[in-house]
């Protein structure tokens, strides 16, 4: 281990003699620990200090103890971490139940937790982070402001980080950047409201669906699947995208509880393809409570000149209106090809309203106990998607990226950073990352804050105020933004501020300004009978004695392959069996090695009861069906399973993932 | 006194390039011309035509040879000794193939390319094959270390960190499957089962669709 000045002067060694040292981390008191891979004896951990030698020779040498290989070290197990190193051959180090370290099998795969007096931090690979994003991490677990500060002023006077700067290999398939463009040179296009038919020819098949005759539908939508025309900038030529109805976004569709509906689905796409995306389409619609069978499995995918029939049957589960959803959204989820497809366009918005989210700013008599949010032409969704574009200026997707695509145009709603002109009152926006890819944090670039009034489109019981919103790919978050304060011809942008070069996930860096999405423009008054009411929508309770099973699933990578608690995908293959009408605690774990995984299953909302083994921030301790799980997380979740039979997937949801597959079944059972 | 020469050499060497800067460089190069593809594709562009040998010291030519064509190709990487634990995909592509049967060689090739090209030499590759019972339409590739580093960026089989990258047997677990003419490309796990990874290239190819999960099926549009 190396020191040196901040300019990199005065090089000097602090400690050596180890074979591999590969991560560290810093204890409250900023000592710091270091692993080291000892080949076949496994990890183990030490404190270094000035002088130190831990008894691996210089030279590769197959055996580091004797003669050759003074150290400087004596050797102290115990139930503390002390400034001692562990040298001789011991593997009762790893089972010694005093031991307050969990060893970490070497290499790539796997972090445990490293418990420290007082701090319980997640062993990340913070060679790779600045000493912003080890703030950040340390944050999430709610570590005292002091403490920061201790932290953030050792690490500015000490040179320890200096020799840690992060070292990235070059991107794989570094892509060249899109053609310039003007940012806000044309207006948000807000997806237009889909008109139901009045019925569907040929008729539905009624013995297709599961519960159909109770929940017979009341709405018909039909969707023609097909290629379009579409301008994502004037500045760049028309692009061919894939769109439901044509569009990208696609329409959107206003449902409400007890108006079950049926969606047509009809694939009109081109047979002979030439390209990224295969016109083979499955639409899943996430994350509506439905049948495996009108689900969008990745599997149950069909070819042009074929149409699917989806029942959405509109009922809230276990008869509890307390489990209503809001934002959802339908995209194609065709098995191995699914980032493809929905980079080309196949993303809509479907808004589930009910007796408490209106849709209405006013209590009538149909709607008494409406909320009154911000509605109609002031309820907008905001869908975002970053794209990127070849010299010519057309649309272009790296087919050979494993591990992410990051786009460098940032569009919303299908325009690259579009404006918004808003009147001076109350506005609701459903933001959705939708990915192929990125993480967002998004901020005003004057800093107000966002009111959070739903998580993964699920009312929270009380609005929240943030600084800002921090999104995975598949969440949703809706806000409420109050433009009465600003006067007209204020300019507003939304924008990310999140640092992303790397397809693993965010380095943790924060960039300001962001980068430009979205321009709010100020010109006009108009009415607000809107408010912001202080009670949303009240929890279910969670009741730990329906729980019947607990289930692990590790996400994880072997050999570059991602797998399901060490598990390879197999579309034959469950790795749960559940019961309907029973709960069950569910831990998914973050194998580690960098990669941030936001990590979602189909079918039912979940519950976040801890996150690395405390409570979860206000923000996420409602209904979720997304969970961003950085390097080395563990979330603790409780669901609950009602209703449909069959096989639904759980997977990541960075879309590059999900496709080569990191993603496994469960089933649930009578 | 200092030799100068010894400096200078010892500094060179310390700006020699890492891993990745080479490959960016062999790839910017290789497209820059260095071999002219004998077929123009969608992806000739794209791949660089590398003089690779076969197992059966055959020499061929990556773009023209592996990658042009309307045809479905499984690519991966593999290496013939690995120390702890083996990766098995070998073996498991073995089963792919006879399942397969006299597909392959017809409208299916497979290729397996050495990640260790300074050890696995065609005699070394042959052998290989031999052992796991490989038959015609599969063939095991080697060539210049440089080269294999650029088609293996190429194709995807990386890891962003430079540390895990530089291990091979984080490359092995995965297979590409594709076909240039309609320009459709994807990846599966290496290991996935095989009759999964015979499911996945016969859905893209639209040869068989998926057996469908729950009673609700797919219908016929009527003009």
């Amino acid at each position: 281990m190396l020191r040196c000045a901040y300019s990199g002067a005065n090089l000097e060694i602090v400690a050596r003699g180890l074979r591999n040292p590969w991560d560290i981390t810093f204890d409250s008191g900023f000592n710091w620990l270091v692993t080291d891979n000892d080949q076949n004896e496994g990890d183990r951990n030490f404190m270094p200090f000035f002088g130190a030698r831990f008894g691996w020779g210089h030279g590769w040498s197959a055996d580091w103890i004797g003669a050759n290989h003074p150290s400087t070290v004596p050797i102290t197990l115990g139930s503390r971490i002390l400034g001692m190193a562990a040298l001789a051959k011991n593997t009762s180090i790893a089972s010694n139940p005093n031991s307050a370290c969990r060893f970490f099998h070497g290499g790539a795969s796997e972090c445990g937790s490293l418990s420290i007096p007082d701090v319980k931090l997640n062993l990340h690979h913070f060679t790779d982070f600045s000493m912003t994003d080890i703030k950040s991490r340390i944050y999430r677990t709610a570590l005292s402001r002091r403490r920061l500060f201790q932290l953030g002023a050792a690490g500015a006077g000490g040179a320890a980080l200096q020799i840690l700067s992060p070292r990235r290999s070059h991107a794989a398939t570094a892509t060249a950047s899109s053609p310039a463009t003007t940012p806000f040179a044309m207006p948000l296009p807000i997806p237009p409201v889909l008109q139901p038919v009045a019925a569907l020819s040929p008729a539905v098949n009624p013995a297709a669906h599961q519960l159909y005759s109770k929940y017979l539908p009341k709405k018909f939508y039909n969707f023609s699947v097909r290629a379009a025309s579409h301008s994502f900038h004037p500045s760049l030529p028309l692009q061919t995208i894939w769109g439901y109805n044509g569009i990208t976004p696609g329409p959107t569709i206003h449902a409400r509880y007890g108006e079950p509906i049926l969606a047509r689905f009809a694939n009109q796409l081109p047979p002979d393809h030439i390209g990224f995306g295969v016109p083979q389409i499955s639409p899943h619609l996430h994350n509506l409570h439905d049948a495996p069978e009108s689900d969008g499995n990745p599997v149950n995918f069909f070819d042009p000149g074929f149409f699917w029939d989806n029942h959405y049957p509109m009922f809230v589960p276990r008869n509890d209106s307390r489990e209503a959803l809001g934002t959802l959204w339908c995209h194609d989820h065709r098995f191995d090809f699914t980032a493809q497809n929905v980079y080309r366009g196949l993303a809509m918005f479907f808004l589930a309203f009910d007796a408490l989210d209106a849709g209405v700013e006013v209590a009538n008599t149909t709607y008494p106990d409406a909320l009154r949010l911000p509605s109609g032409p002031y309820d907008v969704p905001l869908m975002l998607a970053d794209k990127r574009f070849d010299s010519k200026g057309n649309l272009a997707y790296d087919v050979f990226n494993l591990d992410g695509v990051l786009g460098d145009k940032y569009t919303v709603n299908g325009k690259i950073q579009p404006f918004f002109k808003v009147a001076r009152r109350k506005y609701r926006f459903r933001i959705l990352d939708a990915g192929p890819s990125r993480f967002y944090q998004l901020h005003l670039s004057n800093n107000a804050p966002f009111v959070l009034i739903a998580n993964d489109g699920n009312l929270l019981p009380s609005p929240i105020t943030v600084p800002h919103l921090y999104m995975g790919v598949a969440e949703r978050m809706d806000v409420i933004i109050d433009f009465s304060k600003y006067p007209l011809g204020s300019g507003i942008i939304l924008e990310n501020r999140l640092v992303q070069t790397d397809g693993r996930g965010p380095s943790g860096e924060l960039m300001v300004p962001g980068t430009p999405l979205l321009k709010f423009i100020v010109d006009r008054d108009a009415a607000d009978p809107s408010i912001i009411p202080a009670n949303l929508r009240p929890l279910p309770p969670i009741t730990l004695s329906e729980v019947v099973a607990t289930r692990r699933f590790k996400f994880g990578r072997t050999n570059g392959a991602w797998s399901v608690n060490n598990e390879l995908f197999d579309p034959n293959r469950v790795q749960a069996t559940v019961k309907r009408g029973t709960a069950e605690i569910w831990y998914f774990e973050n194998g580690g090695g960098g990669w941030h995984h936001p990590i979602h299953f189909h079918h039912e909302e979940f519950r976040i009861l801890e996150r690395n083994g405390i409570a979860p921030q206000p923000i996420e301790q409602g209904r979720k069906d997304v969970v961003v799980l950085a390097p080395g997380e563990v979330v603790k979740i409780f669901i609950r399973f009602s209703d449909f039979l069959g096989k639904y997937p759980i997977h990541c949801h960075n879309t590059v993932h999900e496709d080569h597959a990191m993603m496994t079944f469960f089933e649930v059972v009578a | 006194m200092v030799n100068r020469r010894f400096i200078i050499t010892q500094g060179l060497r310390a700006l020699s390039l890492g891993a990745g800067a080479k490959a960016l460089l062999a790839r910017a190069t290789a497209s820059a011309g260095g071999n002219t593809p004998d077929h123009t594709g969608l992806r000739a562009g794209y791949f660089p035509n590398v003089l690779l040998r076969t197992h059966e010291d055959k020499p061929i030519r990556f773009y023209d040879d592996v990658i042009h064509g309307n045809r479905t190709v499984l690519i991966n990487f593999m290496y013939t000794i690995c120390a702890g634990k083996c990766p098995g995909t070998t073996g498991n592509l073995a089963r792919v193939q006879e399942l397969l049967g006299d597909r392959v060689g017809r409208d299916v090739f497979m290729w397996s390319i050495t990640l260790d090209p300074e050890f696995d030499t065609p005699s070394i590759l042959q052998d290989y094959a031999s052992f796991h019972k490989v038959k015609p339409g599969w063939q095991f590739l080697t060539g210049e270390k440089d080269d294999i580093e650029t088609l293996r960026r190429k194709l995807g089989f990386v890891d962003p960190d430079a540390r895990r990258d530089a291990d091979r047997s984080n490359h092995a677990g995965v297979l590409v499957y594709g076909n240039e003419a309609i320009d459709r490309w994807a990846a599966c796990p290496a290991n996935a089962r095989p009759e999964n990874i015979i499911d996945l290239i016969d859905w893209m190819n639209r040869r068989r669709t998926p057996s469908y999960q729950g009673a609700n099926r797919p219908r016929k549009i009527e003009s």
